[in-house]
């Protein structure tokens, strides 16, 4: 309902208050009201009894005056003896003793002796006198109030004894209005007499008050309420509040007619009380004011520094540390807010750490590769807006698995961080160094060419020759860098980065250890890779054939073998070279699925020639992958065995670094294929490893020389030695030799008096499409060699061959 | 308060033959109690003779007294017969001041000490109350009777009158505080020769006056 907390804090507060005055103030006003009422009910009690003795002091003057009158001698003496002058002048003599309004001697026959009254309209009335006779000559003397002429007298009547009564002597006095106002001055303070008389016709009829004012004006109304003799009663005429007493004044005789009201004024009795509830009404004013004054202040004093503590705390989200201005307030408020100070710079402290833990490595210090992303970002931009070009250094420190699984864990952190000292101390002020990865580390070179960014590789090559000391061990550290520049190889961070690890990755194996990227050495270039994706398409399409190339044995001078040459023209891309694709595809998978394509290709291509009477054995080449393959003799039965050709038609040729890869299972591979019956070839002999371990152990029958060692073969003398020894080498191993790269005539000859088997080269002919080759076979003087049905067969067709070339020979010239 | 006082008068006359002069006495006895049946004393029997004989006979009465001492009058109730003198001797060291408003007979004596004594002779039948104008608590009545025969009650509340002689008599009976008027209380009884009467009266008592108002 109320948001404020200002608001709240002031509503419950001033709740309570008022709850809390109320309660007060009405349990004050009640008990007072009680006491007072108590009070004034025992006032008017006291007042009661206090009255009536002051009624009874009178009457028992009065009776006794009358007693010590009645018994005068000389009184006695003249009413015993009828003297009515003496009994008269006596009596008045009693009346002015005691202020009697009335006064009366009566015979024993209720006979008037005399009578006497200050008011001839009064005289005692005869019948209430004689009653009170009665009674006294009973009890010994009687005493009445009886109202007369609307005014309340009291009757006194006492015998006249001699000592037995000789006659009755009575007195009446009225109970005037300054009888009744004395009798007040010695009741209770507030307490008013009124006497009244019950008259004949039951209707009550004041006699005399002392009320005065408006009180006196209601007296009637006072006395129709309804008042209980005996009883307390509360009662109100209109503004009048008053208690109320009655009683009867005592009377010697039954009836009783006359009583005393007495009343005390409520408002009267209240009213020196009426000053404190005053006062403690405005104090409780006073005290809800000065208490919302007081709620509002601490509320604000909680409230203000709140919104201060929110609006801070806001800030903090957005990640802006502002301390907050210092509260004074030394409560919990302000403890807060001081717990708050060092919470926002705890935090901040944190958040640096984290950060920098972020943008760091922790073992050297050194900004971690987000950093370096963050900064190359920046030149990135920079490049962008001004042209500047910079460098990234890529420094792979080698071999360091083998340093870290040898010297430790912890030798090789020492390592690094040493490393890193180097490399910090050595930089220039343009430069930013990183570390990339475990081993790799980075240096940006700002501002600076290609050319500047070699000349800073190598110097860091140079403080890389001494050796590190680390725990007593001196290590050696292989490292080699990969340069990438922008603008020149990339002006994308992530690709400069990549970039420079690719060169870092070539500089390995590069002899000066440092590399400058290039696409060329770039196998992971994403053109190579949509390449792979026409690929597939190629293979379906036709655009992925063989060529031929025709080998001659140079013993017949016929042509007895084709090499199968994969060949994928591009349709935008034209001619791609083989070892491009190859590569590719052993990367991307698809080198199983090209092997086996192949190979049915050219079993097919093998049969169509059986069909038409072409007699050719076919050379194909195996792949690294081709090696690992276990299935692999399994397939190419099949093929065979689909085509009906027999399987010394095929010779498969595998390079020694193919066999490299995996060399165990790649021997397993070429025996099993040796037991099966392949003729296995081991191609681009003498640029490899060429171990003669090696060749001893491979099931070949077939040494075939590489063509960089052919192709100059006539004019270099060192070639010739090579030459000739491996020819030598395989024929004592007791190996075929075939040559390739044969570009002229001079070459084939002298191949042929090194004793080569066969050759095979552009002077024969290049390698040809299908049609081409068939074409080519009908029309080269080189001719087919004959399936040798007979051994005389075999050299005349060979000599015809002969004669064939001879005649071409000289119609070129 | 209403006292009934009821006197059982058992008179036994003793009867004298008048035939031959020879006096026969009978004696007649009561008894008077109150309502509750308390015995009443100071009550007073008097025997009136229907027959002038009964009437004239004289009876021999000692001197009566009505002392004062001890600031009473002793006795309480006195009756004689008419024509009697009284003596009033005061026994007391003090004063007293005895005097008498009755109609009956109307006198005052001022007893000056100690073995000081008045007479006074009641020769008219009635009730004499006697007061003392110095001690107003003290209180007594002489009673003077209507004929000759009469007696007071005892503590026991009984009367006993010997030596009756036999004939009809009205019977009264008299008290201080007795409400009723003697005339409407007095009964007819025959005194025979040979035995005794007995009589009861019920008499109704007036409330006993509170002395101690009077002490002022």
């Amino acid at each position: 309902m109320f948001k404020k907390f200002q608001t709240k804090l002031v509503i419950l507060f001033a709740a309570l208050f008022v709850l809390v005055q109320a309660m007060t103030y009405s349990s004050v006003y009640f008990a007072t009201k009680n006491n007072l009422d108590d009070q004034v009910t025992e006032q008017l009690r006291y007042g009661g009894t206090v009255f009536n003795q002051a009624l009874e002091v009178r009457s028992e003057r009065w009776l006794n005056e009358t007693r010590i009158f009645s018994t005068d001698y000389g009184f006695r003496s003249a009413v015993t003896t009828y003297d009515e002058a003496t009994v008269m002048s006596a009596l008045k003599n009693l009346a002015a003793r005691v202020d009697a309004n009335l006064a009366m001697v009566v015979s024993l026959e209720n006979e008037i002796v005399a009578q006497l009254s200050d008011d001839d309209q009064v005289k005692f009335t005869t019948a209430e006198f004689s009653q009170m006779i009665e009674f006294a000559d009973e009890y010994g003397d009687a005493t009445a109030y009886i109202e007369l002429n609307n005014k309340i007298y009291q009757y006194t009547v006492v015998p006249v004894l001699a000592p037995v009564p000789v006659a009755w002597v009575g007195i009446g006095v009225q109970i005037d209005a300054a009888m009744i106002r004395d009798i007040k001055q010695t009741l209770p303070v507030g307490i008013d007499i009124t006497l009244i008389e019950r008259m004949d016709d039951g209707k009550l009829v004041p006699i005399e008050t002392t009320l005065e004012g408006d009180a006196s004006l209601a007296i009637d109304e006072i006395l129709s309420s309804a008042i209980v003799e005996g009883n307390i009663n509360f009662d109100s005429v209109a503004d009048y509040n008053f208690m109320a007493y009655k009683m009867f004044l005592p009377s010697s005789l039954d009836n009783r007619n006359t009583a005393a009201v007495l009343t005390y004024s409520l408002d009267a009795a209240y009213s020196p009380y009426m000053p404190l509830a005053y006062m403690l009404m405005l104090l409780a004013a006073l005290g809800l004011v000065s208490l919302i004054a007081g709620s509002i202040t601490v509320a604000r004093s909680v409230s203000s520094p709140l919104k201060v503590l929110t609006r801070a705390a806001r800030l903090i989200q957005i990640g802006r540390y502002e301390k907050i201005e210092k509260i004074k307030q030394k409560d919990e408020i302000g403890e807060l807010a001081n717990h708050f100070n060092q919470m926002v710079i705890g935090i901040q402290d944190r958040e640096e750490q984290i950060i920098y833990q972020a943008e760091h490595d922790l073992e050297t210090g050194l900004p971690n590769r987000k950093s370096l992303e963050k900064y190359l970002n920046i030149l990135a931009e920079n490049h962008k807006d001004t042209g500047q070009e910079f460098s990234v250094l890529q420094l792979s420190v080698g071999r360091f698995g083998d340093i870290r699984n040898t010297l430790g864990y912890e030798t090789a952190r020492g390592l690094i961080k040493n490393i890193s000292i180097r490399l910090l101390r050595n930089a220039n002020s343009n430069n930013y160094v990183a570390r990339l990865s475990t081993s790799n580390f980075c240096i940006v070179q700002e501002g600076a060419s290609i050319s500047d960014a070699k000349e800073l590789a190598f110097k860091l090559l140079d403080i890389f020759e001494e050796p590190f000391s680390v725990k007593n061990f001196t290590i050696d550290t292989n490292v080699s860098i990969g340069i990438s520049s922008c603008p020149d190889h990339a002006d994308t961070v992530d690709l400069l980065i990549q970039r420079a690890s690719i060169a870092a990755l070539h500089a390995k194996d590069s002899i000066d250890r440092i590399s400058v990227y290039d696409q060329k050495i770039d196998k992971y270039d994403p053109d190579q890779l949509s390449l792979m994706g026409d690929f597939r398409k190629s293979l379906d399409e036709g655009d992925v054939t063989f060529y031929y190339q025709p080998k001659i044995d140079l013993n017949s001078g016929r042509i007895t073998h084709v090499e199968a040459l994969v060949r994928w023209i591009h349709p935008v891309r034209g001619f791609i070279a083989p070892d491009n694709f190859i590569t590719m595809a052993e990367q991307t998978g698809h080198i199983h699925h090209l092997t086996i394509w192949g190979l049915d290709t050219v079993i097919k291509q093998l049969r169509e020639w059986e069909d038409v009477g072409i007699n050719l054995k076919m050379a194909f080449n195996l792949s690294a992958y081709d090696l690992t393959n276990r299935k692999l003799p399994e397939i190419i039965i099949k093929l065979l065995e689909k085509y009906h050709i027999p399987r010394s038609a095929m010779v498969f040729e595998v390079t020694e670094s193919a066999i490299m890869q995996d060399p165990e299972l790649a021997l397993e591979v070429l025996n099993a294929m040796d037991q099966h019956g392949f003729i296995l070839s081991i191609d681009d002999y003498g640029t490899g490893y060429s171990s003669m371990s090696y060749l001893k152990k491979l099931p070949v029958r077939e040494l075939k020389i590489d063509k960089s060692f052919v192709l100059d073969l006539a004019t270099n003398r060192e070639d010739e030695i090579l030459v000739r020894s491996a020819i030598d080498l395989g024929h004592n191993l007791g190996l075929k030799v075939t040559a390739e790269g044969v570009e002229d005539e001079k070459t084939m000859e002298l191949l042929k008096s090194f004793g080569c088997d066969t050759v095979q080269g552009f002077y024969i002919s290049k390698p040809l499409p299908v049609a081409d080759l068939n074409d080519f076979l009908k029309n080269s003087p080189f001719g087919l060699s004959v399936m040798p049905t007979s051994g005389q067969g075999t050299i005349s067709q060979s000599d015809n061959t002969l004669v064939r070339m001879l005649e071409q020979k000289l119609a070129k010239n | 308060m209403q006292y009934i006082v009821q006197i059982g008068l058992v008179a036994i006359i003793a009867y004298f033959s008048s035939m031959a002069g020879d006096v026969f006495s009978a004696t007649v006895s009561g008894k008077i109690t109150d309502s509750d049946g308390n015995a009443l004393e100071h009550a007073v029997i008097t025997l009136v003779g229907q027959t002038p004989e009964l009437i004239s006979m004289t009876a021999v009465m000692p001197s009566p007294v009505m002392s004062q001492q001890d600031i009473q009058f002793n006795p309480f109730v006195l009756p004689v017969a008419a024509g009697t003198t009284v003596s009033f001797p005061n026994r007391d060291q003090i004063r007293h001041h005895v005097y008498s408003f009755s109609k009956v007979k109307r006198f005052e004596l001022e007893l000056y000490g100690e073995d000081e004594e008045k007479s006074v002779m009641f020769d008219q039948q009635g009730v004499v109350a006697l007061g003392c104008n110095i001690h107003d608590n003290m209180l007594a009545y002489i009673y003077i009777a209507r004929s000759n025969i009469f007696a007071k009650s005892d503590a026991d509340g009984t009367v006993t009158i010997n030596d009756i002689p036999a004939g009809v008599y009205t019977a009264y009976v008299w008290h201080p505080r007795m409400r009723a008027d003697e005339e409407d209380m007095k009964q007819e009884i025959v005194v025979d020769e040979n035995g005794g009467v007995e009589i009861s009266f019920d008499v109704v008592l007036k409330r006993e006056r509170n002395r101690k108002r009077s002490t002022y």
